[in-house]
């Protein structure tokens, strides 16, 4: 076999299968604190591990007996897409009769749940293009691995997993924290992209601006979070503002988003076409009009996308702001950091990152929308 | 509308781009001004909208000083058209030639009927062109789009910087051709950058000269092409000045009567010659067939045998230079060229004698002057 994605189906299960196999999956513990035990698919879960590593072998079996490439590539697309599905439905169904409600045994997804996971969902990715499947296919097998996680939630699918027993305990903490993170990096966001289109309209206009204040947000863009929180706390508390708590995160927070901002506002307004800007002068349009009729729309979607960047950035700086104790999903993080409690650290990480995979799909729609007549 | 300049100088730092330069436009006149890169062209151009404010002196329009009006206002009322066409690229065609009328806030259907108008004009089909986008049309049609949208408000004065030289050379001459049946029915007062001489031989009805801010000289293209004024004018006018001048002339009008026969069933007939050679023979319809040798002729062969047919390209139609039809000639080797209109049908002649002889009389003349 040649060409590229050909790896994807050879190398991938090749490594994949037997580490599925042999590896530990899940990690039974008897109580939170205790050292745990390892479970691998091949001694605890034969049934389970003999269907899961189908899907790696499948496709290896269809090529070597000569089925047609595009059959295999489809195949193992296929089975790459369903694989992270079921193998969250069988964690979950594995550890419901271990860890039943009220048990303190912890049953938490071990490496190769999660190296399954990656590779079967690498895999997809990297076949999905080759398969010669209409878009639509595509998007819609995306989501499938989002909802069945949606679904098992709302079915209680999940109630043995380690991770469901700290959210469980957590209570209408998790909630809370999870709109504090959002209305942190929400409103560090809104400001941030205030201050950097400003900025960065003032560095296009005046030139003897532009160094100091990219010399400024470069500055902040090098300086460790931490740091600037530190560095925020003396001035801040000056001001009358406490040294720590929301105030001083959300206004590192901002700086930090005003960079995206700011650099490509910059960008935007400088690459605007000299005619096109000439054309609306001669024809008789006032400042204010070449402003909003000409530049605006014509730098929108560029300015845009560096608002995209910041939010994506924000969601995950926001963790850092749990640490002046401004709250947020990074308090979870760091309690369980100090407890080591490795499911709490994950409560705290995975709802970032699927707001921030979230947030990101969400700009691409909107960019789409934007850019489709924008073209020069 | 007279567009007057009065001792304008225009500085950039230390760089003068316009020297005192006063001059007056005609109304209703296409003037060219042409001059190399650096000459202040386009600057002079754009003092008349008030883009470019002059160091000193004055720019008026009909003696009113153009900086006594607020410059949308004037510029609303000026058609404006560039190299680079600068249509605004997220809007569409329609939108972007109703740029002006909307600033106007015209009445929308006003709007859209004047839109369709000047798509007409341009040569564009209004229903597939309307809600294109600038990035889906050729340079040609862009080009077009940029001068409907100089002219959407009806304005009397026009000013273009260029608008053709981004095209290809073919699509340019067409566009040029188009642009001067345009104005031949419009008659506005038009101001015309180029850097192309030939481009202001055809186009202008008065050329400005300029060179490094400073008027050379101001005149017809006839006036500059026969008595240059300066060196600097005679070298950036060409030596080919007088093949420049007949580019100028169209065929018609030194057309001849040609020495014809007519050839109907295989008999010559309606001869119209009594002292040449060679005849140019026509079917009954008066539709060229070719030349004959009626040297040929006397030795008892048919007709048809010697008859030669004309390959189009031979022929030359009355609309086109004197320049052209000389071109043919020298490639040809031939001392006279059949004149044909688009159905093929032989109008006369036109022979190199007398372009010779239009040539010579222009020289003469320019003797004179000296």
């Amino acid at each position: 076999m040649a060409g590229k994605g050909s790896s994807a189906v050879w190398v991938w299960p090749a490594v994949a299968g037997p580490l599925v196999l042999l590896a530990p999956w899940l990690q039974v513990k008897a109580n939170r604190i205790v050292e745990g035990t390892n479970r691998s698919l091949v001694s605890d879960d034969p049934v389970w591990g003999a269907f899961l590593l189908a899907f790696w072998v499948l496709p290896l079996v269809l090529a070597v007996v000569g089925v047609s490439r595009r059959t295999v590539v489809r195949v193992a697309w296929a089975g790459w897409v369903f694989l992270p599905c079921l193998l969250v439905w069988a964690a979950g169904n594995v550890a419901a009769p271990l860890a039943p409600p009220g048990s303190f045994a912890r049953i938490a997804p071990s490496w190769a749940f999660w190296v399954t996971l990656l590779g079967a969902y690498g895999g997809a990715v990297v076949l999905a293009p080759r398969t010669g499947l209409p878009r639509v296919w595509v998007s819609v097998a995306a989501w499938l691995f989002p909802l069945t996680c949606v679904l098992g939630m709302v079915v209680g699918a999940f109630s043995g997993l380690s991770l469901w027993k700290e959210y469980e305990a957590q209570g209408d903490v998790f909630w809370a924290q999870v709109l504090t993170h959002l209305f942190l990096s929400g409103v560090a966001v809104a400001v941030g992209a205030i201050l950097g289109t400003v900025m960065g309209w003032t560095a296009h206009r005046l030139v003897k601006f532009r160094q100091p204040a990219f010399f400024f947000l470069n500055l902040v863009q090098t300086l460790p979070s931490l740091a600037l929180f530190g560095l925020l706390i003396v001035p801040l508390a000056a001001l009358g503002f406490g040294g720590i708590g929301p105030a001083p995160a959300l206004v590192a927070l901002s700086l930090y988003a005003a960079f995206p901002v700011a650099r490509s506002t910059v960008t935007a307004l400088d690459h605007l076409d000299w005619a096109v800007l000439d054309a609306g002068r001669g024809l008789g349009m006032s400042p204010g009009q070449i402003f909003f009729r000409v530049q605006v729309p014509l730098a929108l979607p560029v300015v845009l996308e560096g608002i995209r960047t910041a939010s994506v950035q924000a969601v995950g700086n926001t963790v850092v702001a749990a640490l002046i104790g401004a709250g947020g999903l990074g308090s979870l993080v760091f309690l369980g950091l100090g407890q080591y409690a490795p499911d709490l650290i994950l409560l705290g990480t995975l709802p970032v990152m699927v707001l921030a995979l979230g947030l990101d799909r969400a700009w691409a729609l909107v960019l789409r929308r934007s850019q489709r007549r924008v073209r020069t | 509308m007279i567009i007057g300049f009065d001792r304008v100088r225009m500085e950039y730092g230390p760089q003068v781009a316009l020297d005192d330069l006063t001059l007056t436009l005609g109304s209703r006149e296409l003037t060219v001004l042409v001059g190399p890169s650096g000459s202040g062209k386009s600057t002079l151009l754009r003092t008349v909208n008030h883009l470019v404010v002059p160091t000193s002196g004055s720019v008026t329009l009909d003696g009113r000083r153009v900086d006594s009006f607020k410059p949308e206002d004037l510029r609303r009322g000026i058609g404006y058209g560039i190299q680079s066409v600068g249509l605004f690229p997220h809007h569409t065609v329609a939108r972007n030639i109703a740029a002006v009328p909307s600033l106007l806030k015209w009445p929308q259907r006003r709007i859209a009927d004047r839109v369709e108008e000047l798509l007409v004009l341009v040569g564009l089909a209004p229903d597939r062109y309307r809600y294109r986008y600038p990035h889906e049309l050729s340079g040609g049609e862009a080009q077009r789009v940029g001068v409907a949208r100089a002219l959407a408000a009806d304005p009397p004065i026009l000013l273009l910087d260029e608008p053709f030289s981004a095209v290809d050379p073919v699509t340019r001459l067409r566009l040029q051709g188009e642009f001067l049946s345009i104005q031949k029915a419009l008659h506005k007062t038009v101001v015309f950058v180029t850097h192309d001489v030939d481009e202001a031989i055809r186009l202008a009805d008065k050329i400005v000269l300029l060179d490094q801010g400073r008027l050379v000289q101001y005149g017809t293209p006839e006036q500059l092409l026969d008595h240059p004024a300066t060196s600097f004018a005679g070298r950036f006018l060409g030596a080919d000045r007088a093949l420049k001048r007949l580019s100028r002339m169209m065929v018609a009008e030194s057309l001849q009567p040609a020495y014809t026969a007519t050839l109907e069933a295989g008999a010559l007939t309606d001869f119209r010659n009594d002292a040449e050679r060679f005849v140019w023979v026509t079917d009954g319809g008066g539709r060229l067939l070719g030349n004959l040798d009626l040297a040929l002729l006397t030795q008892g062969v048919g007709p048809e045998g010697p008859l030669v047919p004309v390959a189009d390209e031979l022929t030359v139609s009355p609309v086109s230079s004197l320049r052209e039809a000389l071109s043919v000639m020298v490639g040809s080797g031939s001392r006279s060229l059949a004149v044909t209109d688009p159905g093929g049908r032989l109008l006369g002649e036109i022979r190199l004698a007398d372009i010779e002889k239009v040539g010579r009389h222009r020289s003469s003349v320019a003797e004179e002057g000296r």
